[in-house]
């Protein structure tokens, strides 16, 4: 069997698999709570392997080596952003979520600061951001299943976004943290088989930090080979803020039995993932700097090179193939956030609810499908033409979820005092400074490139914060008890 | 075998992020025993 046929066999049972997990969760749909926080019934084991799986993806390892491979030792910036980040969700964020007992982060902006209007405006925000994340990753997944099955772009489209839809639309949350754990084992196997072919070439831990450090002076250094330091501390502030408003893990938080799962879920994945980056990161990336390096058109080829002169054909496409289906874990994810803004915050919470419109759980159901079809059929429609500007805009992403979630949740988990106007101010600020920035920086104008745009729309949010706060009264005792015990 | 600086300083910035992971896995398992609220 060749590799192309291995890989597309592989491929092949990995996409039935997927579908029949869809199918099994379907079964246990029967509320909006069912679908979207999957029953509030995970356990620790598998709340842990969801977070992972909602850190970790496939990109991550192909890009991480990529990485890893050319700047060297700064690269370990991100392990201090990572744990910085679940530092802030395991001791302020989870306990509260959990216990407020909601659904999404606007409901919890909605609760927290009584306001109808910062429900819709963050739904919309959870909406938009997580649609156009999305288009970009169906793009992604449209390149690596026209590689990997040799289709045409357009049908490897088609293909990606009905699997995705079809088994989102059917299982809800559960659905997605089943095939996300099955494709982050798959990706472990990937990456697994190539251990004794590497130790073997390049030797254990120091031995490849010393060859990497002759061959690329300052590797092994903390600021890399070639990085600033200013660059880096605004990188790092970035990546904090975007680990502690990662919309995939934080809303996790609410699909956990009790407050304690919930919490102690977040250090644990997040150790477990350190270790995996350490091998599949930095491991990985010093033996492809040290033994394919000159072989690469682009820094991205590095794991496929690696894995293809050091496996055997079939066992190349194996390692591939993980990787590959891994690279697709994000998409579900996405799909389900975007379509629980638009299904429970915007139409249940903001539209059905103030009118006194009544429905049954089951027209919930139905609605929250129709949602992630809807979806899914706008995110389709936009991946078609080869937009490079949604690229662009998608680099820029985390910054308009770090301006417009971070305050209001650190200082609305933190302090009674913060008003709902600050709140309002501080988000819409935020992100509206951050979209000015964003297409300063989209027209390369000079003002805009001083700075990332998410470190302005931080301070902005942060600034309004504190002074609107100042000068308007704190929410009513009756909507913020749920998130300060010791009150009630 | 002796590692050199750079190789060194490399092992101490990731003990930062590793320090404080320690101390967020004994409060992990602090609230799962119930020591901890």
């Amino acid at each position: 069997m060749t590799a192309t046929t291995t890989g597309a066999v592989v491929f092949g049972l990995y996409l039935v698999a997927i579908i029949a997990l869809g199918l099994i969760a379907a079964r246990y749909q029967k509320t909006e709570a069912d679908f979207w926080v999957a029953g509030r019934r995970f356990g620790l084991g598998v709340l842990v392997m969801a977070n992972m799986a909602a850190v970790m993806h496939g990109g991550a390892i192909l890009s991480g080596i990529a990485f890893t491979g050319t700047f060297g030792g700064v690269a370990i910036l991100p392990y201090i952003s990572f744990v910085g980040g679940a530092a802030i969700i395991f001791y302020l964020f989870a306990k509260k979520l959990r216990q407020s007992g909601g659904f999404t982060i606007p409901d919890y902006m909605g609760d927290r600061f009584d306001s109808r209007g910062l429900r819709a405006w963050s739904a919309v925000v959870v909406a938009v951001s997580s649609t156009v994340y999305l288009i970009a990753q169906l793009r992604g997944m449209a390149f690596i299943l026209e590689r990997l099955l040799g289709f045409d772009f357009m049908s490897s489209l088609v293909l990606g976004t009905v699997i995705f839809v079809v088994y989102v639309a059917l299982g809800g949350l559960l659905a997605v943290v089943w095939t996300n754990i099955a494709q982050f084992l798959f990706m472990w196997v990937g990456l697994l088989i190539l251990v004794p072919y590497v130790y073997d070439a390049v030797g254990g831990w120091s031995s490849v930090l010393q060859q990497v450090e002759a061959i690329a002076p300052g590797w092994t250094s903390p600021t890399g080979t070639q990085w600033s330091g200013w660059y880096m501390v605004s990188w790092y502030l970035i990546w904090l803020v975007a680990y502690s408003t990662r919309l995939e893990l934080v809303t996790k938080m609410y699909a956990a039995k009790d407050d304690r799962i919930a919490r102690a879920s977040v250090p644990i994945a997040i150790g477990l993932v350190m270790l995996f980056l350490l091998y599949g990161n930095f491991y990985l990336g010093a033996a492809a700097r040290i033994m394919v390096w000159d072989q690469l058109a682009s820094a991205d080829q590095a794991y496929p090179v690696l894995v293809t002169q050091l496996l055997s054909p079939v066992l190349a496409a194996v390692a591939l193939t993980g990787i590959a289906s891994a690279a697709m874990s994000t998409t579900d994810s996405l799909l389900l956030v975007s379509g629980s803004a638009i299904a429970h915050d915007l139409v249940r919470r903001c539209h059905d609810e103030p009118k006194g419109i009544e429905r049954d759980e089951k027209d919930y159901l139905k609605i929250s499908r129709l949602a992630i079809v809807v979806v899914g059929v706008v995110a389709f429609v936009c991946a078609i033409p080869d937009l490079a500007l949604i690229l662009r805009i998608v680099s820029f992403a985390i910054a308009i979820v770090g301006s417009a979630f971070f305050f209001p949740l650190l200082v609305g988990m933190t302090s009674r005092r913060v008003s709902r106007e600050a709140a309002l101010a501080s988000s819409i600020g935020g992100t509206l400074i951050t979209c000015v920035w964003i297409f300063g920086a989209l027209t390369n104008a000079t003002w805009a490139s001083i700075v990332h745009p998410g470190i302005v729309g931080l301070v902005t949010a942060g600034l309004l914060m504190l002074v609107v706060t100042l000068v308007t009264p704190p929410v009513e005792d009756r909507a913020i008890n749920k998130y300060f015990s010791e009150a009630t | 075998m002796i590692l050199g600086l750079p190789v060194l300083s490399f092992w101490l910035l990731l003990g930062i992020p590793a320090i404080i992971l320690l101390y967020m896995l004994y409060d992990c398992w602090r609230i799962l025993t119930g020591r901890k609220d």
